[in-house]
């Protein structure tokens, strides 16, 4: 069973090196708050997992946390201008490895590693110069003799996600898109969620929960996915990024939006977004 | 009616999906979008949608961001197929059509949305394929399509392939390109001529024999299109 805890004390276990993978997609219902933490508790040499990320890499990449990263995408879409910056120049200058999969690889190693097997065959990288990297081979197909390709097991040591709902033994609601958070709840070996609202019980309605078997860590954390959107909750918060974008003081950053403590946070971006939570639930 | 050229290029995309069993679209496609919402409406009123949201058969009130991840996607959908059920079906060989951006697109239709330069140390890290190589390979038929159409974008070889194989069309603000092992010419749009394409374009050209221009944008087309993006983010990607 789950346990509920502060946010801080459930990053602690996360430790530097580890392979985590963070749930969401894009600028979309990914556990910033969690990554702000990450940051805080300066994690160093992580790998991070995702088939495509945005301002939570591009952020871990800002304050030197990442080594490697394993993703299908990293940069944002046409309003926030394609580049993830950060990372784009840390891998650039050598600082971070692109490990370029498709997200499909992507998926097919963690799906290795929520089977248990050390490979997964996929259908197919051919005619891609990414078949050459040293995460894919390719195996002979013992029952019809044809070359399959296959893809290394991708077991992530966390995954962090950001939901809408959990209740007090930890079974947590995702709604809406649903990306690839429940692979990695399956694949990775400890797992912590941050949820907009603790309840005493779930919605009685069709939609099912995650079990709380599968998750280590619940932390209550209201807007934990801003400047991300949240399903029926909030929007993309277009503003914020750009003003990352442009902040080009990263310890500025650090001390005007990582530092402070969460109310804080919440009611700076709130009033400098001018309503934008509200307005936005309109378009969600 | 007058009509601006992202509204020639989504009417040739929508046109496209006539015959198509279901389509799918990935990041940052919001002219792909207005094309399959389009052709469902006007074309082919069987077509299945499909999105990295998961939501199928979406019918939004409004366009609201320019994300193609984004939840306005799921509203008015019925049901769900999610992005990692989108990939299996292809790769079992049942996705009919994949809309595919590439940066660079060459002559033998491999994009690269990798690296400029090598991929150990490039130049420029560009965002990446994202399901690009894989989808290449197994979908029935790839829609390229590119909203600039210079000679860094159409090189005779991409300098990293980051995905190859069964394209149909590539489309561009100049040009529908027919693929027969190589790129070729199959329709001009309206007022481009051949010199257009050849000045634009970084491989040597070949017109088919049967070149055409492209039919005009329809009434119905237009007003359609003005309906479900009335905010005009069709512009966004050509300016």
């Amino acid at each position: 069973m789950s346990e509920i805890v502060e946010l801080e004390k459930g990053i602690r276990e996360i430790k530097d090196g580890d392979k985590v993978a963070i749930g969401g997609n894009l600028t979309h219902r990914t556990p910033i708050s969690v990554v702000y933490e990450m940051i805080r508790q300066k994690k160093k040499n992580l790998e991070v997992i995702k088939t495509a990320g945005a301002f939570d890499i591009d952020l871990l990449c800002a304050f030197r946390a990442v080594k490697a990263v394993w993703a299908g995408y990293v940069g944002y879409e046409s309003d926030l201008g394609f580049n993830a910056m950060y990372y784009r120049r840390s891998v650039e200058r050598g600082g971070v490895i692109a490990n370029e999969n498709a997200c499909y690889t992507v998926i097919s190693g963690m799906r290795a590693a929520r089977q248990g097997v050390p490979f997964m065959p996929v259908n197919t990288l051919e005619g891609s110069d990414l078949r050459r990297m040293e995460y894919f081979s390719t195996v002979e197909d013992p029952f019809s003799g044809g070359v399959v390709y296959v893809v290394r097991a991708l077991k992530p040591d966390f995954a962090v996600l950001h939901a809408q709902l959990a209740d007090r033994e930890g079974n947590v609601l995702i709604r809406g898109s649903k990306f690839e958070d429940i692979l990695m709840l399956q694949a990775a070996e400890r797992t912590l969620v941050t949820v907009e609202e603790l309840v005493d019980s779930l919605p009685a309605e069709l939609e099912m929960a995650q079990p709380n078997f599968l998750i280590d860590y619940v932390a209550e954390v209201n807007y934990g996915a801003h400047p991300t959107s949240c399903y029926l909750h909030y929007d993309t918060d277009l503003k914020f990024i750009r003003n990352f974008q442009k902040y080009g003081d990263v310890d500025r950053f650090y001390e005007d939006y990582i530092a402070p403590e969460r109310g804080e946070y919440i009611s700076k971006v709130l009033r400098e977004g001018k309503g934008w939570s509200t307005q936005s639930q309109r378009s969600l | 009616m007058e009509y601006t050229k992202p509204e020639v290029f989504i009417s040739v995309m929508a046109r496209l999906l006539k015959d198509a069993e279901n389509a799918f679209l990935g990041v940052a496609s919001i002219v792909p979008v207005i094309s399959v919402l389009v052709g469902k409406e006007l074309y082919n009123p069987n077509l299945t949608i499909l999105s990295i949201s998961g939501a199928v058969n979406p019918k939004p009130s409004r366009l609201a961001s320019l994300s193609t991840v984004h939840p306005f996607l799921f509203e008015n959908a019925r049901s769900q197929f999610t992005l990692t059920e989108i990939f299996d079906l292809s790769a079992r060989g049942e996705l009919d059509i994949a809309f595919l951006g590439g940066i660079q697109v060459d002559r033998k239709g491999r994009i690269n949305r990798s690296v400029i330069g090598s991929f150990n140390k490039p130049k420029v890290r560009l965002p990446g394929g994202a399901g690009t190589a894989v989808l290449m390979p197994t979908v029935r038929r790839v829609v390229l399509w590119r909203t600039k159409h210079d000679r860094r974008a159409f090189v005779e070889e991409v300098d990293f392939a980051t995905a190859a194989g069964n394209v149909y069309k590539c489309v561009t603000p100049l040009c529908l390109f027919g693929f027969d092992g190589e790129l070729y010419v199959e329709a001009l749009f309206p007022g481009v001529t051949e010199e257009n394409i050849i000045d634009n374009t970084g491989f040597e050209v070949r017109f088919a024999e049967g070149i055409y221009e492209i039919e005009q944008p329809t009434e119905e087309e237009l007003e359609l299109i003005r309906e479900i993006d009335r905010e005009n983010l069709r512009g966004f990607d050509f300016k």
